[in-house]
């Protein structure tokens, strides 16, 4: 009866295709919720802004900041009214909203760009 | 050489990172207060106001009249003029607030590219108005602006 002969790096290449195999898992679970929540954040961040454009026609803020452009030389003149003006007009509830859901759209998909170039080391390697 | 390292260390950075965000915090809470306190002032002199030439009746102050929603903006508003008396022009805006806007002689009144005078403002045109608030909840206007009426 031949003794197998069993190669020495046998074991190490299964151990290490294991834990390639573990770590591409990984990666791609995260990869498709870090998806999800781009996604959902994406949505997320229309409605808010759409939002925040409904709020800031009702409050005037829209009508107010359109005067810079059309009439900038009597603004410059009265700079303190106008900025308060626009500060009071402005709505803040809709504001840190869509400023909060921007965020975590940019940490989703900073997150997802992360995951997608991991993958890719990963399988080069 | 030592100092240079504790600067360049992570923990002073944070803690300097720490201190200028609540900085920042700080400033932009005390910005909102001021904000709040100049709107409530306004509303509570517009109410004041109202009461004595509208209501007639017993002063109650704002908490009795006005939904809790809203207070007023004191250095602009916009609206539909409803009542043009003499130097103050009355509107009324979306949420149906009437307001008193004062026209002093170095108000600017413009539509589209032309300076217009007060005798050329009309009953229903819209107007956007940047001022300042007098001590009667009434707003005196720098700038009046007529723009085209919103479509219903």
């Amino acid at each position: 009866m031949h003794k197998l002969k069993t190669q020495p790096e046998l074991y190490a290449r299964i151990i290490s295709q294991i834990k390639y195999e573990q770590q591409l898992l990984k990666l791609r679970t995260k990869l498709i919720l870090f998806g999800l929540m781009l996604a959902t954040s994406l949505v997320v961040f229309v409605l808010a802004f759409k939002n925040f454009f409904v709020q800031a026609n009702l409050s005037g803020f829209l009508l107010l900041l359109h005067l810079s452009a059309t009439d900038f030389k009597i603004i410059s003149t009265h700079l303190f009214d106008y900025v308060l003006s626009l500060a009071e007009s402005l709505p803040v509830v809709s504001v840190a909203l869509v400023g909060a859901v921007l965020l975590f759209t940019l940490f989703s998909s900073a997150k997802l760009i992360n995951y997608l170039l991991k993958i890719k080391h990963l399988r080069i390697n | 050489m030592e100092l240079e390292q504790a600067v360049k260390s992570k923990k002073i950075k944070l803690g300097a990172a720490l201190l200028i965000g609540a900085l920042i915090l700080i400033i932009v809470f005390a910005a909102g207060v001021f904000v709040g306190l100049e709107k409530a002032k306004f509303s509570y002199r517009w109410g004041e106001n109202y009461f004595r030439n509208f209501a007639g009746g017993p002063r109650g102050g704002p908490g009795q009249f006005f939904p809790d929603r809203n207070y007023f903006n004191p250095h602009g508003s916009d609206g539909q003029i409803i009542k043009i008396e003499a130097t103050t022009i009355i509107i009324k805006d979306e949420t149906g607030t009437e307001k008193n806007i004062i026209v002093a002689a170095d108000t600017a009144i413009r539509k589209d590219r032309i300076d217009l005078k007060l005798d050329d403002l009309k009953i229903n045109d819209n107007i956007v108005v940047i001022g300042s608030p007098d001590d009667k909840g009434q707003i005196q206007a720098k700038l009046i602006r007529v723009i085209p009426s919103p479509l219903p």
